[in-house]
């Protein structure tokens, strides 16, 4: 029944063509698409459980020997494969039906390539079409919610804003967690999605278990994200596709309930303090009447966004090639904030007449321009505009007497007192006024230049090489002008210099390079045993360096380049004495890292149905020396291919595999960064400025000498189904992923200078399960419905740390200069990221004062850190998923993707302050919640809100306790489309247009939740949001173009 | 097909031919061993250098400090500040808790990691051999080390020792040597602990070259910073023999009393006055405004001020320079005595031509050594010696002749007009809490705050005598790191 993978695997990998005889008739015929009839070419058609095989011309025509009683086999991409018997005719045309996930299908699966039915490992593929043309500067941002088990959280609303990307869970408390991105076989930085054009991406490719990672060696730890772009297919007739988009983003619903004027002025007249103290009601209302300013209003925009993108595929005989032009555009949501991309890609292939030889070079150009908003979560007043738009008091007018919108509020210029006095009122004029003055913008230059080859040169004998480049260039610039409210207190001498402002600019070059060079062997014995053999060695190397500046003390006048730049050597008398108040800061950075690699893989194949395979790979990486230079990881997988018994030949059962992995593989990114842990086996010391402002010669690292990499070891079992044709199909794994040699700092005397040096020790698991899951009601040419769905639950538990811990580390975030330990703490048997916390009890009704609940069990109004416990909440979700449905009635589609994630918790401080009650804060300068009406007032009085001037602040309930821990789960609608695609007979007489499809989508339009806070999506990381950039909803228009 | 084959040959082989050692043996650029970084006498006056820059005794900012700041927070010197929201008032509660980021933390990892500079900066002298000048340079270079290596044991040991004068007693880890890493070291008793600080001042004597420019520098350690450290070890250990009297004597007559101008001068840091070890403090140093306000002296933002039982104290003597030098007049706001809404700022620390937060920290002053004579008087029962060594201060502070005290013949008498004029002098200094701990063994009345002082942070107003938070916790850091250690009483053990 079914067809023989390896058969095709041999067509397609060494597009051998095999001349066959005896008892054979020649078979013609046509193949044609069933969705529009258009010939296609290119489809492979083989016979049956043979190596013979044909391709298709540029008509669709094919011709092949076959002999009666044979079967025909006809495959290509994004179809699903037909069978037909050859019988009496000697003509055979069929229609192929469109099928975005054939079983069959080849995908690039990073060193090699496999297919749904062959592969035995926890493998996620899917089609770059299922989100093109959707308008986040970020391909990544896409992913989200498309695969079971992977978690993309964005924790920003600037456009192009890096996400983390968490696979299985946590896999290590303080070294790198995100996985290794390959784009076109190139490892590329994960940090800078943002200028890659999202809809080059013919497929992506996520590997999460070790059968498919184990072979990344001591990359491999968190999975693989395998991205491959489009291509030209051979024999193409040169086709452009043009998609031009146009949109709006706004601010999402935001759940707070903001005081008016009136409203906070009467808090503080009840409360004794502020400017509403000892004013009449009529006052009151004079002063609300002339000013009600919503500065969220002020601070948040409607955007817009453009694209303009033209694709161009073109195919020659032995060549193809693909190039696309992109230009993006969006504005955040929050004023001043916006990004700008262009990009270029070039895809070529090419190969000799007997295809033995082939080639492919990949070259992608790209530019991006960021303007941003500095210090999103920072708890400096003068610094979040975010926390402004939220707190800044209603009464402050945000004219300017003329009637025009102000950035200044009238305070002057380096007038000190007005900007701090009544609890730093003004501070949302000096963040209006920084956002309208200052500057903040990256501009990053991208290049990922690749070349494969791969060469036939023996039977079954197969040589490659890849070598690839990812080269990135950032500049960012930032520029406080002298003339902000802020410019003049950047000198050291503050505003008693001259000169204020501040330009710091940074430029970065990060070089990556790769290359592979692979034998691949690959046989089939007696029509049964299918053998495939490859080693591999690797080489990477990467250079990062850059330099930077800084300088304070602008002249306005020519302001922009160093002309406004005062000389450092300038003396001012202040404060009775000489001083150089302009002094520039300087840097430069250089780091190198390497890698390098030696490798091999191994599939065998009984008779399609059972299959086992084996890697091992021995990495040698900088960073470790001695008995650790080498680390040897290696994984071994089977599949079952139930299915293809004959005892399973007459259910609906068109694929149902069942496979098992267990391996290892590593992380060597053991402090994080790619750049990080350059030297950390070396004693070093270094030279910085020391006594009296002279040089000075201090100790700077402590040498562990018996550095490793992190090790993952992970079981995976697994089931792939497929029934009815396809109607049904769908995924579900098990999993435990246990890292051992965690990077974690190990207590020692401080007599050493330094509380802790970073050893190996320690180990967490991550136990989880993942469905994935698709249903096609109907897929015919009028109507297509069907559903999907993917669910993941992962439970990540931190199983041992270092021993001089006693099982529980508390850092310190050290708010404000205050040492209090972090909100999170690890402890053994807990899951990273769990918060410690002291529980708040409510108010107590005899007096107003918050309770709290102490260590023994009993209730206290006082607030001991020594009372902090595991509250069994974490910010790392436990449950997260995706659905959607697709609909089609004839030329109409109508798309949604929901996201959601559960069991998920964050602090939220942007609550806590406008609910403060604190002693002393009545004029602390911001707005309030109407909540803290409810506060306390008299004995008697069941509230949630203690009394006005109570002992704590806002601050030591959000950090301190579990008062403002809320369940961030949400569920949000993710995309929404609707499209209309003009149908073929009109297009016809039109003569040039193959197709246009006119869509309007939106993102983020709906979001379920119960969090009060900016937005419930928030950094996988982040365990208290304060003043952060919310994700925008985007409407988007677009139409495409094909011709 | 041929050059197909030649080409991919040469490809294939390139991509081989990277050798692994490319790849692997990897030294960053700038990669500074300990071979490299000490070699010349140039090298070993950079790792001084950077010795007398670990040195924190006035780090910390926004609510938590080092000594300068929690002599303030923890005793009767402060209240809380016009924009104080919450900075130190965890502390100002005498929460003493053994944390990361507490007084304790502050002082152990700071003192122990200057330590650790000296010994490195000792070990890597004591491999290279000069000859002539350069030898004595070395030596001299030796000697600030073994004098700073004192002073850093000196202060472990006022803070966490609980009885300085009980030989027995547990003090500190002495250390003379680079640990390795896995060192886990009890502390050390007060016998030997005074013995480890007596031989490092005497080496540090025998090494410091009187004839070496810096010696003439009251930035720079020399014989005269050894003599004060050593009349403050015999004072605190009450060893105090007529050795000790004639050191000080000495000092005082080298280091006279500044006058009322020279004295204010002397805080903006526009002349040397009567400091005779002052530790500099430039650009891009810390700012030790910073302990008492965000940003500027002028106007205020002070989140500590002065408490007013320090005001009431430096308004009692007539024309007492030290009320205008150490309190901002212009801004200040009296309402009334003990009055809430009082606004009293701090000004000793003004900020200076490195910038407005940034002041030299005096480390050792005749008024200090002056203070010394008196209280060894006191011990000595020569009373008359004493009131009239403390009239000598009170004369200079006023710029008058001041009324002679009369101490009675009373021991506590003296003692407590001492202890009242050290606070006037040393307030901000980082001497407070150790006064209060030290004075308590005679006068027994702990620390006593104006009520109108401790209600600005609704803190506790009295802490007893005697009281175990006035020695510091082993902090918990140590714990950690070394299960062998003893805590000091009344503190958690992990």
């Amino acid at each position: 029944m079914k067809l023989k993978n390896y058969a095709l695997v041999m067509v397609l990998f060494l597009l051998n063509v095999t001349i066959a005889f005896a008892q054979e008739k020649t078979i013609t015929g046509t193949v044609t698409s069933a969705v529009d009839g258009l010939p296609l070419p290119g489809v492979n058609v083989i016979v049956k459980g043979t190596s013979r095989g044909v391709q298709t011309d540029f008509d669709g025509n094919y011709a092949i020997k076959a002999s009666e009683g044979e079967a025909l086999v006809f495959s290509y991409i994004g179809f699903k494969t037909q069978e037909i018997s050859v019988g009496s005719e000697s003509n055979v045309s069929v229609a192929l039906v469109q099928d975005a996930e054939s079983l069959d299908e080849v995908v690039v699966v990073g060193y090699g390539k496999t297919t749904l039915r062959a592969n035995p490992s926890a493998i996620k593929t899917f089609s770059g079409e299922v989100l093109e043309d959707r308008v986040n500067a970020s391909a990544l941002q896409n992913l989200q919610g498309q695969v079971a088990g992977l978690n993309v959280a964005t924790g920003s609303g600037q456009p192009g804003g890096d996400s983390i990307i968490v696979l299985r869970g946590i896999g290590s408390i303080n070294g790198n967690i995100e996985p290794l991105f390959i784009i076109d076989g190139i490892p590329v930085d994960e940090d800078n999605f943002r200028s890659i054009n999202p809809n080059d991406v013919e497929t992506y490719a996520v590997l999460k278990d070790a059968a498919a990672t184990s072979i990344y060696g001591n990359r491999g730890a968190n999975g693989v994200i395998v991205i491959t772009t489009k291509k030209g297919k051979v024999g193409e007739d040169l086709k452009f596709r043009y998609t031009g988009t146009y949109g709006y983003n706004e601010l999402q619903e935001q759940p707070f309930e903001l005081m008016n004027s009136g409203e906070i002025l009467r808090f503080q007249r009840a409360n004794g303090a502020g400017l509403g103290n000892g004013l009449t009601d009529a006052e009151i209302n004079a002063i609300a009447a002339q000013a009600n300013t919503d500065w969220v209003d002020v601070f948040f925009r409607k955007g817009t966004s453009i694209t303009h993108d033209l694709a161009m595929t073109t195919g020659g005989e032995r060549s193809s090639n693909f190039t696309s032009f992109q230009y993006f555009e969006q504005d955040g949501v929050f004023i001043g904030s916006d990004f700008q991309r262009f990009s270029v890609r070039n895809n070529f292939n090419g190969s000799t007449s007997n295809e033995k030889f082939n080639y492919g070079i990949n070259l992608n150009l790209n530019f991006s321009k960021t303007n941003e908003l500095d210090d999103a979560g920072s708890n400096q007043t003068f610094f979040n505009p975010f926390a402004a738009a939220l707190n800044g008091l209603p009464y402050l007018s945000q004219f300017d007497p003329d009637g025009s919108q102000t950035i200044d509020g009238g305070l002057v210029l380096g007038d000190i007192n007005a900007i701090l006095s009544a609890g730093a009122t003004s501070f949302p004029y000096v963040l209006l006024n920084s956002v309208s003055l200052n500057k903040d913008r990256e501009e990053e230059i991208k290049i990922l230049a690749g070349f494969n080859a791969n060469w036939n040169f023996a039977k079954n004998l197969t040589l490659g090489v890849q070598i690839g480049a990812d080269l990135s260039t950032e500049k960012r610039l930032e520029l406080l002008n002298p003339l902000s409210l802020l410019g003049p207190f950047q000198s050291e001498n503050q505003n008693l210099a001259q000169f204020g402002g501040i330009q710091t600019e940074q430029y970065t070059r990060d070089f990556r390079f790769n290359s592979v060079a692979s034998l691949n062997y690959n046989n089939l014995f007696a029509d049964k045993h299918a053998v495939n053999l490859t080693g591999y060695i690797e080489y990477n190397r990467a250079f990062l360096d850059g330099f930077n500046f800084s300088q304070v003390g602008l002249d306005p006048r020519v302001l922009g380049t160093s002309a406004s730049f005062i000389p450092a050597n300038t003396v001012e008398v202040i404060g009775g004495a000489n001083a150089n108040p302009y002094i520039p800061t300087l840097g430069t950075t250089k780091f190198t890292t390497g890698l390098f690699s030696v490798f091999a893989s191994g599939d065998y194949e009984y008779e399609g149905k059972y299959g086992i395979g084996a890697t091992i790979r021995r990495d040698n990486s900088f960073r470790f020396i001695e008995d650790n230079a080498w680390g040897t990881f290696w994984s071994v997988s089977g599949r079952w291919n139930i299915a293809e018994e004959s005892f399973m030949d007459n259910t609906a059962f068109d694929l149902l595999k069942l496979r098992a992995s267990y391996g290892t593989s590593g992380n060597q990114r053991i402090t994080g960064g790619f750049y990080g842990a350059l030297n950390n086996t070396r004693n070093l010391y270094t030279t910085g400025q020391a006594y009296n402002n002279g040089n000075g010669t201090f100790a700077s690292q402590i040498a562990n000498t018996t550095l490793q990499w992190e090790e993952i070891t992970q079981a995976n079992i697994g089931v792939d189904f497929s029934l009815w044709t396809g109607k049904f199909r769908g995924s579900f794994d098990v999993y435990e992923k246990t890292t051992d040699n965690l990077f974690q700092p190990n207590q020692i005397s401080l007599i050493n200078g330094t509380s802790s040096i970073s050893a190996n020790i320690g180990s967490l698991v991550n136990k989880g399960a993942e469905i994935d899951l698709r249903y096609t009601f109907v897929n015919d040419e009028d109507w297509k419905v069907e559903v999907f769905a993917n669910g993941s639950y992962n439970q990540n538990t931190i199983e041992e740390l270092p021993p001089a811990t006693n099982g529980l580390v508390v850092t310190s975030e050290n708010y404000e200069g205050t040492g209090l330990p972090a909100l999170t703490a690890l402890g053994e048997g807990e899951a990273f990221g769990s918060y410690y916390l002291v529980p708040y009890e409510g108010v107590n009704p005899s007096n107003g004062n918050p309770l709290f609940r102490a260590a023994d069990g009993s209730l206290t109004e006082t607030l001991n850190e020594a009372d902090r416990r595991f509250i069994g909440k974490s910010h790392i979700p436990v449950w997260q998923g995706g659905f959607g449905t697709i609909l089609r009635y004839k030329t109409w589609e109508f798309n949604t993707s929901w996201t959601w994630v559960a069991d998920v918790y964050r602090s939220s401080q942007d609550l806590a302050g406008l609910e403060e009650t604190g002693a002393g804060q009545v004029e602390n300068g911001r707005n309030r919640s109407v909540t803290i009406l409810n506060a306390w007032q008299s004995p008697g009085d069941m509230t949630d809100v203690p009394r006005i001037n109570s002992a704590f602040s806002g601050t030591d309930y959000s950090y301190s306790t579990d008062r403002y821990i809320q369940d961030a789960s949400f569920l949000r609608l993710r995309n929404i489309t609707l499209a209309y695609s003009l149908p073929k007979s009109f297009l016809d007489n039109l003569g040039v247009i193959d197709g246009v499809r006119l869509y309007v989508q939106g993102e983020n339009l709906l979001t379920f939740t119960n969090y009060v806070g900016w937005d419930p999506e928030s950094s996988l990381l982040r365990d208290i949001d304060r003043g952060q950039y919310p994700t925008p909803k985007i409407y988007t228009f677009g139409a495409t173009i094909n011709f | 097909m041929k050059n197909i084959k030649f080409i991919f040959s040469a490809l294939f082989v390139m991509s081989m031919i990277y050798s692994c050692q490319d790849a692997t043996d990897i030294e960053q650029v700038g990669e500074l061993s300990e071979e490299a970084s000490f070699q010349t006498i140039s090298d070993l006056n950079s790792g001084l250098s950077g010795a007398y820059s670990f040195y924190g005794i006035d780090t910390g900012g926004n609510g938590g400090g080092d000594a300068i700041f929690f002599n303030a927070v923890l005793t009767d010197n402060v209240k809380a500040g016009i924009s104080n929201n919450g900075q130190g008032s965890t502390t100002y509660q005498y929460v003493v808790d053994i944390s990361d980021g507490s007084p304790s933390d502050y002082v152990w990892s700071n003192r122990y990691s200057f330590i650790n500079q000296i010994n490195r900066v000792l070990r890597a002298s004591g491999n290279l051999s000069f000859s002539g000048d350069k030898a004595v340079e070395q030596a001299h270079i030796n000697g600030q080390l073994y004098a700073l290596r004192a002073l850093a044991h000196l202060d472990l040991f006022e803070y966490f020792t609980v009885n300085y004068q009980d030989p027995q007693d547990l003090a500190i880890i002495n250390v003379d040597f680079v640990p390795e890493i896995d060192e886990q070291l009890e502390r050390n008793t007060v016998a030997q602990t005074v013995a480890f600080i007596r031989n490092d001042l005497a080496l540090a004597t025998q090494n410091l070259d009187a004839n070496s420019p810096t010696t003439a520098q009251n930035i720079f350690v020399n014989q005269d910073f050894v003599d004060f450290l050593k009349i403050k070890l015999d004072l605190i250990t009450s060893d105090f023999d007529a050795n000790t009297m004639t050191l000080a004597n000495n000092l005082m007559t080298k280091y006279p009393l500044s006058s009322t101008l020279d004295y204010t001068l002397m805080w903006l840091d526009a002349a040397a006055g009567e400091s005779i070890f002052t530790l500099a403090r430039g650009q891009g140093d810390a700012d030790v405004g910073d302990l008492f306000y965000f940003n500027q002296v002028v106007p205020s933002d002070a989140f500590i001020e002065v408490s007013n039982g320090l005001y009431n104290e430096l308004t009692e003597l007539p024309g007492d320079v030290r009320l205008s030098a150490f309190v901002e007049q212009s801004i200040s706001d009296i309402v009334g005595t003990n009055d809430p809404d009082n606004r009293i700022f701090l000004n000793k620390y003004p900020g200076s031509g490195a910038g407005p937060q940034i002041n030299d920290i005096k480390m050792a002053r005749s008024s200090e050594v002056l203070l010394m004579i008196a209280e060894m008087q006191s011990r000595n029962g020569d009373y008359a010696g004493a009131q009239s060594s403390i009239k000598q201060l009170r004369d200079a502070r006023t710029g008058s002749n001041t009324m002679m005290p009369d101490y009675n013949n009373n021991l506590n008498t003296a003692l407590t007009d001492i202890k009242k004029e050290r606070r006037r002098e040393l307030c901000f200094e980082g001497r407070r809490l150790l006064d209060i701990k030290r004075f308590d063994a005679d006068l027994n009345v702990g620390l006593q705050r104006n009520p109108v002082d401790c209600t600005s942070f609704e803190a506790p107003c009295n802490i007893p005598a005697n009281d175990f938070r006035y020695t510091l916790a082993i902090p918990q850091r140590e714990l950690f790191g070394n299960r062998t250690i003893t805590q000091n009483p009344g503190y958690p053990t992990n």
